[in-house]
């Protein structure tokens, strides 16, 4: 008796006997059935497996943590203009790295520097077998623009579903992986011939071998969103999955100094002789106009004040937020 | 993606997902099976393969203590004459035993020491003996094998072959090596190397049946 064909991707990762969940075991290649405890080898076919985080934040989850990083830097009123869910591309190796290496170790001794510059370094030949289990995960097209780092440690621990692209609303983006599967590959075994070595080794002599190496996409969420307040625009993109602000930008207001005082009187001072009334216009303009783009519109009641703490001249800065 | 169901395309019997197994052995009809190897720019079959296993015949008597177990080693041979190099005493077949993943150096080192035993072997004709399950499977052993044979041939390859050079080996066979175990100590009863080994519950106790085998070959 055998079984018949199956593949997981498009059945996602049921038990093809009984349809129930199949769990991963510690050795990510095998599966088994939590209901019937039938057991599965998975093994790739060529085509790279997409998957994606179960579940991540939606857009008004996404904007309750603008909302609340915003409120750390004293803004309170902005509108989300627009925003749309970006899928990035992350190869994710997972494997067995088995080596055999041998080099040249410069001793570490202890004695007077003064005595030991005249001395040839002592240097021990060392040959050894290494292995280690990695889990990589590598960017595979440009994210720098989203401010994530990586993701190594978020998917290690989340759970994970096939992503299909095709079933996607259309407000959401995927990026395409620009790193190849074989760069990716080749990346991971270079990282992981490096780290082999002590930092002192010479003349080495090294062969890598990486095996059951699994290799497949994670997508993961990363919210932009753009938004107004006192009548400028702004990005800011959004972890996806744990709802924190990657980066972004908020309006800051700061007071001018004796420079934006003295500026000020000054253009009022030239002007005020020459036509009284002009002056009053020119620096009424000039006062509603900032006030516009930095809170709320001056009020009439304001007015007598004069340069008023309110009017104070002001200048806009964009700071980057810090997550 | 491509899932192959842990059961003996024989008789059905389903397999248990162990960590690292990679060899199944069927309880019901007493075959081994695999996955079928990789070759690139194929989609592997999803089904499991037979493996075709022999245990070799002891070389020594079987000691009155501890337990006498089937150890499962790949035996990859090494076709030297493809290099032009002159081998001298080098070793003409790596050793490389298929448990032991979790730790790794020492299973390199074991193989390394099994790999360097000098002696004949044979395969005792006819067995009455149970395979173990084994961890490593065809291509894991053809990996780990050039490894092996680098740590095991002294001097070389020398300094400016060893980012090139490629061992050429031939195509492997999963023998059984009757072993002594006592306690962690396991000694092969073929070559006599002895090397500390965690086994687990995967190798069991075949004192018996290895007696009877050998006495039906005697008589």
């Amino acid at each position: 008796m055998s079984s018949p064909p199956s593949t997981a991707a498009g059945l996602g990762i049921n038990c093809v006997q009984c349809g129930g969940v199949l769990r991963v075991k510690r050795d990510r290649a095998l599966l088994q059935c939590e209901y019937c405890r039938a057991g599965f080898l998975q093994r790739s076919d060529g085509e790279v497996d997409l998957y994606a985080p179960v579940g991540p934040v939606d857009r008004r989850q996404a904007a309750r943590a603008l909302a609340q990083q915003l409120r750390l830097h004293g803004i309170e009123d902005f509108a989300v203009i627009s925003g749309t869910l970006f899928h990035l591309p992350f190869w994710q190796v997972n494997g067995k790295v088995v080596g055999w290496q041998c080099y040249e170790e410069r001793e570490t001794l202890e004695r007077d520097t003064a005595v030991q510059e005249h001395l040839a370094p002592r240097t021990r030949s060392v040959e050894e077998t290494v292995s280690r289990d990695i889990s990589l995960s590598l960017p595979a097209c440009d994210i720098r623009g989203f401010g994530l780092v990586g993701v190594a440690s978020q998917v290690e621990t989340l759970p994970l579903k096939p992503l299909l692209v095709e079933r996607l609303p259309d407000d959401q983006r995927v990026c395409l992986p620009v790193r190849t599967a074989e760069a990716a590959v080749r990346a991971a075994r270079l990282s992981c011939s490096a780290s082999m070595l002590p930092r002192r080794a010479a003349r080495v002599r090294q062969r890598i071998q990486l095996i059951r190496t699994q290799l497949r996409l994670i997508y993961y969420p990363v919210w932009r969103l753009t938004y107004s307040s006192g009548g400028a625009h702004f990005d800011v993109t959004i972890d996806g999955v744990r709802g924190k602000v990657l980066r972004g930008s908020y309006p800051q207001r700061v007071r001018a100094g004796l420079g934006g005082w003295l500026a000020a009187a000054g253009l009022m001072g030239l002007l005020a002789p020459l036509d009284m009334a002009g002056g009053f216009a020119v620096w009424l303009v000039w006062a509603m106009a900032r006030a516009r783009g930095l809170g709320p519109p001056p009020a009439v009641s304001h007015l007598p004040g004069w340069l008023s703490d309110d009017l104070r001249p002001t200048r806009t800065v964009v700071r980057e937020m810090e997550p | 993606m491509i899932l192959t169901r842990l059961q003996c395309p024989h008789c059905g019997e389903p397999f248990e997902p162990v960590d690292d197994r990679r060899v199944f052995v069927c309880d019901g009809c007493r075959q081994s099976f695999s996955p079928s190897p990789s070759v690139e720019g194929a989609v592997p079959s999803t089904e499991l393969v037979a493996l075709e296993r022999a245990v070799v015949r002891p070389q020594r008597p079987l000691p009155a203590e501890g337990k006498i177990v089937l150890l499962p080693v790949w035996f990859v041979p090494i076709r030297w004459d493809a290099l032009n190099v002159t081998v001298g005493a080098w070793p003409t077949e790596v050793r490389l035993p298929a448990l032991g993943l979790a730790r790794t150096q020492l299973l390199i080192k074991f193989a390394s020491h099994l790999t360097r035993a000098r002696g004949a072997w044979e395969t005792l004709p006819t067995s009455r003996l149970t395979h173990a399950p084994a961890e490593l499977a065809m291509e894991d052993a053809f990996a780990v094998s050039e490894l092996v044979v680098f740590a095991s041939v002294e001097g070389w390859p020398r300094d400016e072959q060893a980012d090139r050079v490629e061992v050429p080996l031939g195509p492997p066979r999963l023998l059984d090596l009757p072993c002594q175990l006592d306690g962690l100590r396991l000694t092969d009863l073929v070559f006599g190397r002895s090397q500390h080994f965690e086994a687990g519950d995967s190798l069991r106790d075949q004192r018996e049946e290895m007696a009877l085998s050998l006495n039906e070959i005697m008589s």
